[in-house]
C-alpha cells in the first residue's frame, strides 16, 4: 500500500511501485484530468504538483510519491476559481483542450513562483506542447492571470 | 451499412417518447449534386429530428458534428438558437445518432473534417430554426387569436407585439409538434439575428480547465478492462510467434490477444497491460518493404517527375507548349513537402463493448460512419446493432477519420468477452499514423512582359490523400485532395495545365490538416515568389497583378499588407515574407516577420493573418482557428518531418518529431476578417496553417537570399529562436 | 520546498560552504619530481572521465544542460536556472526523479537533479584548464582534495556510471574508465602533488 495525499484527502493505493503516478492517478483514483500524453516527459500534459512544484507524472514512480501531497487539475481549485483557470476561460485559450490541464498546472506553479514572470521566464518554465497551436493565447492568459501586460513589440 | 435506415418515423418516435419532450424538427432538404461518395444514390432525402424542444423549455441541438477543438459545439447551436429566437442558456446540444439524417448532406457521410461544418450545415440549421420558429408562433397565435405575422420569437418565448403577451417555449412546444413542418419557413435578416456576429464563449471551455471534459481516453464503462498494443514495426509486418505465458503470470494480465499486424496485452490496469506488452516474447516478420526508405522513396518520386505517366486535372490553354517553347526564358523550379504525423496530443484510444447481439463503442473519433461501416463490418452485426458513442476528441487534424484503432479495439473485446479500453502509446501512435504523404512539385513558368506569368505547367507527384477516408476506389492518378489548391489557383494564368502522378506506396497516407493546400501552396507561393524577384518586383504587388481582376481577393491580400505594415520599412535584420491561399472556401493571406540569425536560428516576430471566410459566424472562434493555426502551421515550416528506414517508421515520439513551443511562438499573432456577403460560406479550421511555410520561406530569402524549396527548414540548418531572445 | 528536496539542497550548500580552511594544499605548489608522471598518468584516468558526456552535460559552460551521447542542448527550452537547478516554475526534479525511470527513459538519481556551477563548467576545456579547474576552490566549489574525492561519492556523480537506458530501451554510453579506477586514479594524483599537464 503506497500514501500519500491526493487534493487534500488521503490516498491508498494498491499498485506496483513503479507504476507512473500518472496511471495511479487515472486508473485508480479516477482522475482523468492529468493526460497521457507522452510518456516520456517530453509534453507536459501530465503535469501535477507534488509538494507544490510541477511534476511531470508519466515519469514518476508512485512510490515516489508516497507521504506527499499531489494536486491534480481536479483539485487546483474549487468551481474552477484559481487565477489561471479564471485566465483561461477570459482568454478562451482552449481548443482541443488536451494539453490544458497540464498547461494550467505548470503555469499555476510558475506564478506561485513568479507572481509576475518576464517573458523569458515564462519561456523557460511552460515547456509543454499544444499541438493545436494555442500559444497565443496561452501567453496572453498568463499575463492576465498574473497581471501584467502582453508583450507589443515583436 | 445505415444507409437505408432511416426512417424520420420512428427516429421521432424514439426520441420524442419522453414525457419531456414535446417538438422535434425534421426538415425535407436537397441533397447537394456535389455528393461524391458511391453510395450517394441511395442516399434518402430527408433531413429529420435535429432540434427538440422540451416542455422544460431546453431546446437541444442533435448535433453530428465532432468537437475536436474548432469550437464546433458552440458556434452550430448558436446559429440554431438565433435563427429560432432561443434563450441561449437554455440551448444545449446533444450526440445525434449515427444516422442518415446527420450526414453531411454535401457528399452524404457523416464526419466532422475538411473545414466543413459550417459551410455545409449553417443553412440547414437556420432553416430548421425557422421552422421550429414559425411552428411556435402559429400555436401561439391561434391561443391568443391572433395573426402569427404580430409575433416573435425571443429569448425562449413567443412574444405577441401588439399586447405584449408571452408564452414559454415549453407551453407551446407540445402542440406545435402536431403541426406540419413547413416546407419554406422565412430565414431572419441579419440585422435580426443576436448570436451569429458575437464571439461567444465556448459552451465546452469551463470543463477542458478543471479537468472534468471527457475525452475518449477518459473514458470508463462498468467491468472496462485495459488494452496496450504492440505493431509489427514494418509496414506490411505481421505477428510471426509470440509467447503468451510469457506475461500471463505477471499481475493483472488478462490475456493476449494477437491481431494480423499486432498484438495486444488485456489487463486490469492500463499500466499493467503496457509493460506486459512490453515484456511480451513476440516476434515480427517484416514483410516485404524493407527495402522501402526516405532515400529509396525519393529517388521513385524524382524518377516519377522525370516519367511520363501523367493525368491532366486542369488544362486550359497549352501551357506545356508554351513552355517548351519559351525554352532558357521558361523558369522552372522543383518543391518538396515532407511525410507529416498527425500527432494528436490525445494517442488513438477506443473503448469497446461487444457481444454476440451489441457493439458499442466510445471513442473519440471524426469519422463516425466509417466507423460504424468498420464495427459492423469486423462483428458481422447490423447497424442498429452497433452504438457510437463519441466523445471530445484530444486533436484529430484527419486521424480521427479513420478507425483502424476501432476494429482493434473490437477484436480485442470480442476475445476477452468484456469492454475493453485501447489505448495507443505514443510510440505506436507516431509510427502507425496515416501520414500526410510527401510531395515532389515541378512548376514551369513562361514570364510575361510584366514578369507575370502568362503560362504555368505543374507536375505534382503524391501519394493519395484521400482513399483511406473514401467510401470507394479513387480511379487512377485521381485525388481531389492532392491536387486542390495548385488546379485551382485564383491566379490569373492564360495557360495553366496541372499534371498529377499519384504514387502507389506500401506506407499508409491520408489526410492531415491543410490536406492538399498545404504543399501545394508551399510549392506556388514559393514560386510565384522566385517569378517576383526575378522579375525584380515586390512579391505583394506581383501577386496583386495576378489578381488584378479579383476584388474579393485583392481585398484580403491589401489588407494583408496594410495590417502587416508591408511598406514600412524594417529594422536591419528583419525581413517580411507574404503567401496567399484559397482554400478550404475561405482567402487567407499571411504575413511573417522575422529575423535570421548568424547560426540560423529564426525569430519570428510576428505572424499576421487576413481571412474572408465570405461569412463570419463567429469572430472570437474564428480567429482563435487561425491564431492557433499559424502557430500549427510554424511547426510544418520549421519542423514536421517524418522518415522510414527498412519499412519503419524512425520518429517515435515528440523528441523526434519536434512541435513548436511556446517559447518559440512570436509575441504578435493578428487575425483580421473580411466578409462578403453571398459568397459561399468558408472553413476557418483547416486553413490556418496553409500559407506560412512559404510565407517563412519567402520571408527567410528576403532575410538572406537564400531560398528554401524543401521542408521542413529544420533540414537546411534553421532553428527556431526563442521569442524572448534579445 | 518539500522535506525530500530540501535535505538535498542543503547537502549541496554545506559542501559549497566548505571554504578553502583546508583547502588542497596548494594549486601552486609543485609535486615531487619523482611523482609528477604517476600523477600526471593519473589524471589523466581522470579526464577521460572528466570529458564524457555524462559528466560534461551537467558541468556545461552554458545557461542550459545537455543531452545525449552528441551533447545536444537540452530539449524543451529547459535551463540552468539562478542555482542551477532549472528555472522557476520548472525544475530539474520536474522530470528527473529519484531513479532512472524505465517507464519513460527519463534519467534519475537519489539526490535533486541539477547542473555544475558555471564555475565548474568542463566543456571545451583542455586536460590542463580541466586539472587547473579541478583544484582551485574557487573553481572547484571550494573542495579540499578530500572533499572533491567524496564529490565523487554523490549520487549524480556515481549516477554516471549508471546511466540507465533511453524510452527506447537503449543503453547510455558510460564513462571509458570504470567507477573504481576513476576513484583510485582521482586519489593516486591528489596523493602525488595532484600535478597538471603543462
Amino acid at each position: 500500500m503506497i500514501k500519500f495525499t491526493i487534493n487534500g484527502r488521503p490516498a491508498e493505493v494498491d499498485a506496483d511501485p513503479d507504476t507512473p503516478l500518472l496511471w495511479v492517478l487515472r486508473d485508480d483514483l479516477g482522475l482523468t484530468g492529468t493526460k497521457f500524453g507522452c510518456g516520456a516527459a517530453l509534453c507536459g500534459a501530465c503535469t501535477v504538483h507534488i509538494d507544490g512544484e510541477p511534476v511531470r507524472a508519466c515519469s514518476r514512480p508512485v512510490s515516489e510519491a508516497a507521504g506527499r501531497r499531489v494536486i491534480t487539475i481536479e483539485g487546483l481549485s474549487e468551481n474552477r476559481s484559481h487565477p489561471v483557470q479564471q485566465a483561461w476561460i477570459a482568454e478562451q485559450v482552449p481548443q482541443c483542450g488536451y494539453c490544458q490541464s497540464g498547461m494550467i498546472m505548470a503555469v499555476a506553479a510558475l506564478l506561485k513562483e513568479r507572481p509576475q514572470p518576464s517573458e523569458a521566464e515564462i519561456d523557460a518554465a511552460i515547456t509543454n506542447i499544444c499541438r493545436c497551436g494555442t500559444y497565443a493565447r496561452i501567453r496572453k492568459a498568463i499575463h492576465r492571470a498574473a497581471g501584467t501586460s502582453v508583450p507589443q513589440k515583436g | 451499412m445505415s444507409l437505408h435506415e432511416a426512417n424520420p418515423v420512428s427516429r421521432r418516435a424514439v426520441l420524442g417518447s419522453g414525457a419531456a419532450t414535446a417538438l422535434m424538427v425534421g426538415l425535407r432538404l436537397p441533397w447537394s449534386e456535389r455528393a461524391a461518395h458511391a453510395q450517394s444514390a441511395a442516399a434518402p432525402a430527408e433531413i429529420g429530428a435535429w432540434v427538440r424542444i422540451s416542455a422544460d423549455d431546453t431546446v437541444t441541438l442533435l448535433l453530428s458534428q465532432v468537437e475536436i477543438g474548432q469550437g464546433i459545439s458552440t458556434t452550430l447551436p448558436a446559429i440554431l438558437a438565433d435563427e429560432l429566437g432561443a434563450d441561449w442558456a437554455r440551448v444545449h446540444v446533444e450526440n445525434s445518432p449515427v444516422a442518415a439524417p446527420y450526414r453531411n448532406p454535401r457528399i452524404n457521410w457523416m464526419f466532422t473534417g475538411n473545414s466543413e461544418s459550417i459551410q455545409s450545415f449553417a443553412p440547414h440549421l437556420r432553416k430548421a430554426g425557422a421552422a421550429a420558429r414559425e411552428m411556435l408562433i402559429a400555436v401561439a397565435a391561434k391561443r391568443w387569436n391572433v395573426s402569427p405575422d404580430t409575433c416573435g420569437a425571443e429569448n425562449g418565448q413567443i412574444v405577441h407585439g401588439p399586447s405584449g403577451r408571452q408564452l414559454k417555449f415549453g407551453d407551446v412546444a407540445v402542440d406545435a409538434a402536431r403541426l406540419p413542418v413547413p416546407a419554406d419557413p422565412r430565414i431572419k435578416g441579419d440585422t435580426d439575428l443576436r448570436l451569429v456576429g458575437r464571439a461567444l464563449p465556448r459552451r465546452d471551455i469551463p470543463a477542458k480547465v478543471d479537468g472534468s471534459a471527457v475525452f475518449g481516453i477518459d473514458v470508463k464503462v462498468p467491468g472496462m478492462v485495459h488494452a496496450a498494443i504492440r505493431h509489427a514495426p514494418a509496414f506490411g509486418g505481421t505477428v510471426a510467434a509470440f509467447d503468451a505465458p510469457s506475461v500471463t503470470q505477471r499481475p493483472g494480465v488478462i490475456a493476449v490477444v494477437p491481431l494480423q499486424n499486432a498484438v495486444a496485452v488485456v489487463a486490469e490496469r492500463f499500466w499493467q497491460a503496457k509493460t506486459a506488452a512490453d515484456a511480451l516474447s513476440v516476434t515480427f516478420t517484416d514483410g516485404p518493404n524493407t527495402d522501402v526508405s526516405s532515400a529509396t522513396l525519393a529517388e521513385r518520386y524524382r524518377a516519377v517527375l522525370n516519367g511520363t505517366e501523367w493525368k491532366a486535372t486542369t488544362s486550359r490553354g497549352d501551357a506545356p507548349a508554351a513552355v517548351a517553347a519559351a525554352g532558357a526564358q521558361a523558369f522552372t523550379r522543383d518543391y518538396d513537402s515532407p511525410f507529416q504525423a498527425h500527432a494528436t496530443m490525445e494517442p488513438m484510444n477506443c473503448t469497446a463493448s461487444v457481444t454476440a447481439d451489441v457493439c458499442e463503442l466510445w471513442v473519440p473519433t471524426q469519422g463516425q460512419q466509417l466507423t460504424e461501416i468498420v464495427a459492423a463490418s469486423v462483428t458481422g452485426l447490423k447497424p442498429e446493432q452497433i452504438k457510437i458513442n463519441w466523445t471530445y476528441c484530444g486533436g484529430g487534424f484527419g486521424r480521427r477519420l479513420l478507425a483502424d484503432f476501432v476494429a482493434q479495439a473490437i477484436v480485442i473485446s470480442k476475445a476477452v468477452e468484456r469492454p475493453v479500453k485501447l489505448i495507443w502509446t505514443r510510440e505506436e501512435d507516431m509510427a502507425h499514423d496515416f501520414y500526410r504523404p510527401a510531395t515532389l512539385t515541378r512548376l514551369s513558368a513562361v514570364p510575361g512582359a510584366n514578369g507575370a506569368p502568362t503560362a504555368l505547367a505543374a507536375r505534382l507527384v503524391s501519394p493519395t490523400q484521400l482513399q483511406a477516408v473514401n467510401g470507394s476506389k479513387l480511379p487512377d492518378h485521381v485525388d481531389p485532395r492532392v491536387t486542390e489548391g495548385l488546379e485551382d489557383t485564383r491566379y490569373d494564368i492564360a495557360d495553366f495545365r496541372l499534371d498529377y502522378h499519384k504514387l502507389d506506396i506500401p506506407i499508409p497516407t491520408s489526410v492531415l490538416r491543410t490536406t492538399g493546400f498545404g504543399p501545394n501552396i508551399f510549392a506556388l507561393e514559393s514560386f510565384i515568389d522566385e517569378l517576383a524577384h526575378a522579375a525584380g518586383q515586390d512579391p505583394y504587388r506581383f501577386r496583386r497583378k495576378l489578381l488584378a481582376k479579383d476584388s474579393r481577393a485583392l481585398r484580403v491580400l491589401d489588407l494583408a499588407a496594410e495590417k502587416s505594415d508591408w511598406d514600412k520599412p524594417l529594422p536591419k535584420g528583419r525581413a517580411r515574407g507574404i503567401a496567399f491561399c484559397d482554400g478550404f472556401e475561405t482567402i487567407i493571406a499571411q504575413v511573417v516577420e522575422l529575423s535570421v540569425g548568424a547560426d540560423k536560428a529564426v525569430r519570428v516576430h510576428s505572424l499576421t493573418t487576413v481571412a474572408d471566410p465570405g461569412r463570419l459566424f463567429d469572430p472570437g472562434i474564428g480567429a482563435s482557428n487561425l491564431e492557433a493555426g499559424a502557430l500549427f502551421g510554424l511547426s510544418s515550416a520549421f519542423k514536421s518531418k517524418i522518415t522510414f528506414e527498412a519499412g519503419r517508421t524512425v520518429q517515435q515520439n515528440f523528441d523526434g518529431y519536434d512541435l513548436v513551443h511556446l517559447w518559440e511562438a512570436p509575441p504578435i499573432v493578428t487575425t483580421h476578417f473580411v466578409e462578403s456577403p453571398g459568397e459561399k460560406i468558408g472553413g476557418l479550421g483547416e486553413v490556418g496553417p496553409v500559407s506560412i511555410p512559404p510565407a517563412v520561406a519567402n520571408a527567410i530569402f528576403a532575410a538572406t537570399g537564400a531560398r528554401v524549396r524543401s521542408l521542413p527548414l529544420a533540414d537546411h540548418g534553421y532553428t527556431l529562436a526563442a521569442s524572448s531572445a534579445a | 520546498m518539500n522535506r525530500h528536496f530540501s535535505a538535498g539542497a542543503a547537502a549541496v550548500v554545506i559542501l559549497i560552504g566548505a571554504l578553502a580552511a583546508t583547502a588542497l594544499r596548494s594549486a601552486a605548489q609543485s609535486p615531487a619530481s619523482a611523482d609528477r608522471p604517476v600523477s600526471l598518468a593519473a589524471f589523466d584516468t581522470v579526464a577521460r572521465v572528466l570529458t564524457h558526456p555524462r559528466c560534461q552535460n551537467c558541468h556545461t559552460q552554458t545557461g542550459y544542460p545537455r543531452q545525449g551521447d552528441d551533447r545536444h542542448p537540452h530539449a524543451m527550452n529547459v535551463q540552468r536556472g539562478s542555482d542551477g537547478h532549472g528555472a522557476a516554475g520548472q525544475r530539474c526534479t520536474a522530470c528527473h526523479g529519484r531513479a532512472n525511470n524505465s517507464a519513460s527513459g527519463v534519467p534519475g538519481a537519489d539526490e535533486d537533479w541539477h547542473l555544475a556551477p558555471l564555475s565548474m563548467g568542463w566543456e571545451g576545456r583542455t586536460p590542463r584548464e580541466l586539472c587547473l579547474g579541478l583544484k582551485d576552490p574557487a573553481r572547484n566549489g571550494g573542495r579540499t582534495g578530500a572533499k572533491i574525492i567524496e564529490h565523487f561519492d554523490t549520487p549524480l556523480v556515481r549516477w554516471g556510471w549508471n546511466p540507465g537506458r533511453r524510452a527506447d530501451g537503449t543503453l547510455r554510453a558510460v564513462p571509458p574508465v570504470a567507477y573504481a579506477a576513476f576513484v583510485t586514479a582521482a586519489k593516486r594524483w591528489l596523493e602525488t602533488g595532484a600535478a597538471c599537464p603543462d
